[in-house]
């Protein structure tokens, strides 16, 4: 029996830094499936993924002594997959990404919407599902992280590397682009809702 | 998705266990990232000095050439002021300042204030400490006295060396001494071209920022106004070493 199954994400950390490389495994099977989801949601593909996300177990193994036990592993190892993902999406599309983002420069007011209510969540995730593809990556990456991984501002802010505000206006910008793209594209649906 | 796809997620924590054994990956030691963290704030501190150091250098120029005096002149001086601002060294220390900037958005206190401000602050600080260098310290004067004797090193010897710079002929502004006073009319000696010529001044009639008024023949005057035919019309003119080092003085009081 695995006794680091009961340990949390950041004693397991601890026991790898001491070398332990069961305690890595059982940290990779408690993030991979959150990290293929939310590698296929950002580059809305399907391929690579699988490698991304293993060089990013590696990534992250190779730098794990870098990593401070007191703060929260779940943004630290979100962090290096973003980077991978968005490297991934520079390849892909010849345009820099994020090159000058304007939205980092001042600050916004820090407002955390009141949790929307399961049914609502549950008709935001759906329309995610259907146009998230056609969203601009800045702001698709900020509605999966809140909507499917369920991350706070803060824990999103330290994984993006921006102002805590900054993801406050994009989450509301990218709502807003949501919505648009999903009443074009299902005019029907969205009066029936 | 490709069947082999579809298997692939079962075997990720085997596979990436197999490639560490297979690949004998091993962890950065921690001092790898002591040593990468000290680099990085040897880099940012080192930036930061030059950064300092050019913005000290810029308000000593505009000091030793009395440049400053422009700035009592009116909507004209400012726009003289302008033109004679050294803006190469102003650009280089922009430059240093958006690369430090960008290196401190690495550090967690960096990515969290909006990047406008960061930039904001590590300006203020650049130029309080720059401007406090110079006029609140004599070290800019020392380090020129040893420029003039050649006792620095070859880039401080280049740049202090080269600091005192003489006002072109025909450009309208020069340093010049008192010759003769005829009410608006000023007499002076002009060492602009290297040799001293005699040169006519003419004052407006009733102007504050231009009058021979408190002139005395023998003065050492900076004259600012638009050169034609040989004449200077001053639109500006101050005895130089007139204007009070308010700064200065209150640092060396508390020095003191």
């Amino acid at each position: 029996m695995n006794i680091s199954i009961d340990k949390n994400d950041e004693e397991l950390v601890v026991l790898v830094q001491m070398g332990d490389q069961d305690s890595f495994g059982t940290l990779v099977e408690r993030y991979e499936n959150k990290l293929l989801r939310y590698g296929r949601k950002f580059l809305s593909t399907h391929e690579d993924i699988e490698d991304i996300v293993q060089d990013v177990f590696i990534n992250s193994y190779r730098n794990i002594q870098s990593f401070d036990p007191s703060l929260r592993f779940s943004p630290w190892i979100y962090r290096i997959a973003h980077n991978a993902f968005a490297n991934a999406l520079r390849k892909r599309s010849r345009n820099p990404l994020f090159f000058v983002d304007f939205d980092t420069f001042l600050a916004h007011p820090i407002y955390e919407d009141p949790e929307p209510v399961e049914k609502e969540r549950e008709q935001l995730k759906k329309q995610l599902d259907v146009v998230l593809d056609r969203i601009s990556p800045k702001y698709r990456e900020v509605l999966v992280l809140h909507y499917l991984e369920d991350l706070s501002y803060k824990e999103m802010a330290d994984i993006l590397e921006v102002p805590t505000g900054t993801i406050g206006i994009r989450l509301k910008r990218a709502r807003e682009a949501l919505k648009k793209i999903y009443t074009i594209i299902h005019p029907d649906l969205h009066d029936n809702q | 998705m490709t069947i082999n796809n579809l298997h692939k997620p079962h075997n990720l924590r085997e596979n990436v266990l197999q490639r560490i054994h297979r690949e004998r990956l091993v962890m950065k030691p921690r001092l790898y990232f002591t040593l990468k963290l000290t680099a990085l704030i040897l880099v940012v501190l080192a930036i930061l000095g030059i950064s300092i150091f050019l913005i000290n250098f810029i308000f000593f120029s505009i000091r030793i050439n009395n440049q400053d005096t422009l700035l009592g002149f009116g909507p004209r001086g400012f726009t003289t002021f302008l033109h004679f601002f050294p803006w190469s060294w102003f650009i280089i220390d922009l430059i240093l300042i958006a690369g430090l900037q960008w290196i401190l958005r690495r550090f967690r206190f960096g990515y969290k204030i909006p990047a406008l401000y960061l930039l904001a602050g590590i300006c203020a600080i650049s130029a309080l400490v720059g401007i406090a260098l110079d006029k609140g310290t004599n070290i800019n004067d020392r380090i020129l006295r040893r420029a003039e004797v050649h006792r620095l090193p070859a880039p401080f010897i280049g740049l202090y060396g080269q600091v005192r710079k003489p006002f072109r002929p025909k450009s309208g502004v020069c340093k010049c001494m008192i010759v003769s006073i005829d009410k608006n009319v000023l007499i002076v000696e002009d060492t602009r071209s290297g040799t001293t010529t005699i040169r006519k001044i003419i004052l407006p009639m009733d102007d504050a920022r231009a009058t021979s008024t408190l002139l005395e023949i023998g003065d050492s005057i900076f004259i600012a106004g638009d050169e034609r035919d040989d004449i200077i019309y001053a639109f500006g003119i101050r005895k130089i070493g007139d204007h009070p080092q308010i700064f200065k003085q209150k640092v060396e009081n508390v020095i003191k």
